[in-house]
């Protein structure tokens, strides 16, 4: 049944209004609303409506390819549903312009697109125009607004189209009361969902709130000292690190920084983290007093999920150009992003030596088995005579000229492991000498922290930037020394070159489709200088509707007969058999044939209307009458002709008046 | 293959129950109403939980209205004897109103009985319509073919039919229409009557268990009557074969009964004549005889052949001859069958519901049916082969039977005979040897 005139333009309108795309709404409501009007259709084949139907999957596409390069999986979705009038447009408007009316399925299903045994079942049609209504309606929703607004819009519209389709026998006051009742429950529907979401969702916190907090990276550290293997770690690049001004490798970019040690693990005893607030358009963020001489870097890494630790060169103290809503620093100067982008791309402003925040009482501790060790070891170093500015130096010197690196390690869980490195093997990998040192230099009685973070090392000419590997993953020790947090690595020099030795012969390879997927997150997460709503886009799809119309322009046009145009509808053949009028006043009553419908599939179609039911028998021996009045070349004889006349007076008596 | 198979079975099911329950606008308010879902999950994302709370008020009303209107009918149906595949048929179907309330705007449905393929039917079947078109997702995964197999198997499609308005308690007679789709018989399950509700969304359903059963003959086309130039056989029947018309009553001579002597031939009043049992002893008949051999040994992905092959013979076995002619109908189905027609035996119809339940071997085993046709050899005037290949098996039977002197013309269905094949054994009879096109049948045996 054809949409009434008018009820997709407001669809269209209702999906423009509440989405801001009411500058492509417009045009498109005007095109369809206009293409009932106008007095001819293009003569469209079956092989047309596919090439159209293909236009409209090339639209979706593009749609979805560009949604899902510029955002989130999620967002990309909603910004899916957002455009897809538009990408289904051609197809709804080929569809009305059509001298067919309809359209087969094999325009879009491509299983239906073989070719038809002579005599096999014909290719069902349908008619989109519906399909299209409801299509605007949840493409409308996909933008949040709060208010009744587009309840009221989507009810209305639903409204007038299941008026246009109800059944015959459903009476309208009853009709009415339902959809009353309906709009209602669904108001009150959607009114509850709203708030069993906000229920749910407090409830959760309540439940799990024990778990959420319990395994965050910044607070724990799991080492492997102690554990037997081999360290095996990937050679894929995770940052990019492009130095500004002064700043040189080998350099340290710090993750997270922990005070209490256990039994393999490291702890950030009390280091809560507390958001920061961002400066300006919030793409900048303050970590510490601004200084005179700084050191500039620019880091680029993918930010998996839109949140995770920033690795930050020691005493940074200002982020410039981080895109994220939420940005939090804990007490031992660990930097987290919470809401982010999928790619950041930041410069960080540092100025080593300049962490200042005063040690607290767990950055002294030593595990009690270990003590009498440290203690020992410390003493023959005379790391306590030293001070920390000597003391530091010395323990370097010490690590260097006895101690080895290797990735395989053995003997014993974490503080026998710990303790058979300093004084059996001499042999471990970064976490054992980063562990070693904090606590030596502990027991000496010079606070320190344990920290994890990358090594800068490697440096690429093709690309002009460092590259730091997941294996360049390294920790060392923070001292304090001289009222002021330093960087202590006590781990070999040689650990890059061993540990490099180890990539893949594949590496390279892989380097490149690391250095193109890296284009691409930074291109798709760049800072958006064409939005979705750009000009660009629009002169887009000018472009391709003007493709589209200078195409079916092209086509044959078929006249629409004029009174019919008028009237909406498509055209009935007329003649001088009583049997028109029969045909006029079930036009009237019901609904026109569709264009290229024959009367007889035409009064098939009516049969179903239940006031007709019975009359099937009767009106398909009165259209026989009237065929062979039409296109005998012999006639209709006078005694049929007469039969004829009275079975139609015979039929408007009982139905004129109805 | 199997999941494919039982996620199939499991869609084809889900899809057939929202079919029967939702109307067209239905149809496409659950559409949105499950699109809607999807995306209106999370209610800070978008306004989509809101038109999905629309959409559950509307269905959610329509189905307490569908499931509290389910009506109350009884119905009655009037088949014709016979249909023909692909010819639609229109049936009646007579419906009272048991409810007490009118019924308007009603949609009356007849189900035929549906069975759903085994696996391995599913697995092995081959040669669907169009299947060697289709792309190479659509023939791996096969839905198409599992369609297809389901339709076959139901055997044609009725189609639903608007219900005038009925008074409680009164009768109405309904006109349904049904496209038969295969041979054999057609058996019908179920009559619904679906109520829409007032909005129009779902029907409020009712079914009546209504078995039926409707046989479906092959298709026939026009061909021209048999006019094999063979002679007049001995029959050894005699007028036991020929008990109502042509030679059948000429009276030879009385004889001594013999055992075996069938009663009806006692001539009584020579017996009390003679005080011995007499019989008449009638000449043995000639008459023209001809076999129609149908060929049922196809190969996998031959079905379209098969059921030309089985119309080429129907068609021949409905086509005019002299009365006094007899047509053999021989085939190998479990067992090597032979029916015979004309002169008093089997009448056409019973031929015709023969051909109706023939069903193709997948086996090679042309030479029984050759051992069958050359047994009778003997009382034959003339051989119709309808053959589904011309390879050397079938040509060494038809070079038999023409050594024997048996008149023979051949038939062979085939779509994949290109260019026409080698007439062989019938290389001095062209006009005896046709090759047919599934697709062609009716223009090509027009012609013969």
């Amino acid at each position: 049944m054809n949409p009434p005139p008018l009820l997709l333009g407001a669809g269209l309108l209702v999906w423009g209004w509440h989405t801001g795309l009411l500058a492509a709404a417009l045009p498109m409501a005007l095109t369809l609303e206009a293409a009932r009007q106008v007095g001819w259709r293009w003569e469209l084949s079956r092989r047309d409506f596919q090439r159209v139907a293909d236009l409209c999957t090339v639209l979706f596409v593009v749609v979805m390819g560009y949604h899902l390069a510029v955002a989130g999986l999620l967002r990309a979705m909603f910004g899916i549903l957002r455009w897809s009038p538009v990408a289904v447009f051609p197809l709804v408007l080929a569809q009305s312009c059509s001298s067919v009316g309809r359209i087969g399925l094999d325009a879009l299903l491509l299983t239906l697109r073989v070719p038809r045994e002579p005599g096999a079942d014909p290719v069902p049609e349908v008619d989109v125009r519906y399909f299209y209504l409801a299509v605007c309606m949840l493409a409308a929703s996909a933008e949040l607004r709060p208010g009744p607004a587009l309840y009221l819009g989507v009810a209305a519209l639903t409204g007038w189209a299941l008026w246009r389709v109800r059944p015959g026998g459903s009476r309208p006051q009853v009709w009415a009361a339902l959809f009353a009742a309906a709009a209602a429950a669904g108001w009150g529907a959607q009114d509850g969902l709203a708030r069993a979401q906000t229920w749910v969702e407090e409830a959760t916190v309540e439940w799990f709130s024990d778990w959420l907090d319990v395994g965050a990276d910044p607070s724990r550290s799991i080492t492997r000292v102690g554990a037997i293997g081999e360290l095996k770690l990937s050679g894929k690049v995770v940052l990019r690190v492009r130095p500004a001004t002064g700043a040189n490798a080998p350099l340290l970019l710090r993750e997270a920084a922990y005070s209490a040690y256990h039994d393999g693990s490291w702890l950030a005893k009390e280091g809560n983290f507390q958001p920061l607030r961002g400066e300006g358009d919030g793409s900048a963020w303050a970590l510490a007093r601004p200084g005179a001489a700084d050191l500039a870097l620019r880091v680029e890494m993918p930010l998996h999920g839109g949140r995770g630790l920033l690795p930050l060169p020691e005493g940074t103290w200002r982020l410039t150009q981080l895109a994220a809503v939420t940005v939090e620093r804990n007490t031992y100067g660990a930097v987290k992003v919470l809401d982010g982008p999928g790619f950041l791309s930041f410069e960080a402003r540092f100025r080593p030596g300049s962490e200042r925040d005063a040690p607290g009482e767990f950055d002294l501790r030593v595990p009690p088995r270990l003590e009498p060790v440290l203690r020992e070891l410390a003493g023959s170093l005379r790391l306590r005579e030293r001070g920390a500015a000597d003391a530091v130096p010395a323990l370097q010197r010490h690590f260097a000229d006895g101690f080895g690196y290797s990735l395989v390690s053995g003997g014993g869980g974490g503080e026998r492991g710990l303790e058979d490195f300093l004084l059996r093997s001499r042999r471990g990998h970064c976490e054992y000498f980063a562990t070693a040192t904090v606590l030596l230099l502990r027991s000496a009685g010079i606070p320190a922290r344990y920290a994890v973070g990358y090594s800068v090392q490697e440096y690429s000419p093709r690309e002009g930037v460092y590259l730091v590997r997941k294996r360049h993953a390294h920790a060392w020790a923070l001292a304090w020394v001289d009222g002021a947090w330093r960087s202590v690595d006590t781990t070999p020099a040689e650990w890059g070159e061993i540990e490099a030795r180890e990539d893949s012969l594949w590496q390279p390879l892989l380097d490149i489709f690391s250095w193109l997927g890296f284009r691409f997150d930074r291109w798709r997460w760049a800072p958006q200088a064409e939005g979705e709503d750009s000009p660009v886009w629009y002169a887009l799809a000018a472009g391709l509707t003007l493709l589209l119309a200078w195409r079916l322009a092209s086509r044959r046009r078929v006249a629409v007969e004029k009174g019919a145009a008028a009237a909406g509808r498509a055209p009935v053949a007329t003649s001088d058999s009583p049997f028109q009028r029969v045909v006029n006043i079930l036009q009237r009553r019901y609904t026109a044939p569709a264009p290229g419908e024959t009367l007889g599939r035409w009064l098939g179609r009516l049969g179903a209307e239940p006031e007709l039911a019975g009359e099937r028998e009767r009106l398909g021996a009165m259209l026989e009458l009237h065929q062979r009045w039409r296109f005998d070349p012999l006639g209709l004889p006078p005694s049929a002709r007469a039969r004829m006349a009275e079975e139609v007076e015979d039929w408007l008596r009982r139905h004129a008046g109805a | 293959m199997k999941i494919l198979y039982r996620a199939f079975r499991h869609v084809y099911r889900v899809g057939r129950w929202v079919r029967r329950r939702l109307t067209p606008a239905g149809a496409l308010a659950a559409s949105a109403f499950a699109l809607a879902a999807a995306f209106g999950a999370d209610t800070r994302q978008s306004n989509t939980y809101q038109v999905f709370a629309l959409g559950l008020a509307l269905l959610g009303l329509s189905i307490a209205f569908a499931l509290a209107r389910r009506p109350r009918f009884s119905a009655r149906r009037i088949l014709p004897r016979y249909a023909t595949v692909g010819e639609p048929l229109e049936y009646t179907l007579v419906v009272t109103n048991e409810g007490g309330r009118d019924l308007r705007g009603a949609a009356l449905r007849d189900h035929l009985e549906e069975a759903f393929p085994a696996y391995g039917a599913f697995r092995e079947a081959r040669g669907a319509p169009g299947e060697a078109t289709r792309n190479w997702f659509d023939r791996k995964v096969g839905y198409q073919r599992w369609e297809w197999l389901l339709r076959r198997a139901r055997g044609g499609d009725v189609e639903e039919t608007a219900l005038a308005p009925l008074a409680p308690g009164s009768v109405a007679p309904a006109r349904m229409r049904l496209l038969p789709r295969r041979r054999g018989v057609l058996r019908f399950a179920a009559t619904a009557l679906a109520l829409p509700d007032p909005l129009g969304l779902c029907y409020g359903l009712a079914y009546r268990a209504h078995p039926g059963e409707l046989l479906v003959l092959p298709p026939r086309y026009a061909v021209r009557a048999l006019a094999l130039q063979g002679a007049r056989r001995y029959q050894p029947g005699g007028v036991a074969q020929a008990s109502k018309v042509g030679d059948s009553e000429e009276f030879m001579a009385l004889r001594e009964y013999r055992p075996g002597d069938p009663l009806r031939r006692v001539h009584w009043r020579s017996w009390a004549r003679i005080g011995r049992p007499v019989v008449k002893e009638y000449q043995d008949e000639y008459f023209v005889r001809s076999a129609l051999v149908l060929d049922t040994f196809a190969g996998p992905q031959r079905e379209a052949e098969f059921e030309a092959a089985v119309s080429v013979a129907a068609s021949f076995a409905c086509a005019s001859r002299t009365a006094d002619s007899m047509l053999d109908l021989m085939f190998v189905g479990d067992q090597a069958y032979t029916f015979t027609s004309g002169r008093g035996q089997l009448p056409m119809e019973g031929m015709l519901h023969i051909l109706a339940a023939v069903q193709p071997r997948r086996d090679a085993g042309f030479p029984r049916l050759a051992r069958a046709v050359l047994g009778r050899a003997g009382l034959l005037s003339g051989v119709v082969c309808v053959l589904l290949d011309w390879d050397p098996p079938r040509q060494d039977l038809v070079r038999r039977l023409r050594g024997l002197k048996v008149p023979v013309e051949v038939l062979v269905v085939a779509d994949a005979l290109h260019p026409a094949p080698d007439p062989g054994p019938m290389a001095d009879a062209p006009g005896a040897f046709h090759v047919l096109h599934p697709a062609r049948l009716r223009e090509q045996l027009s012609a013969l």
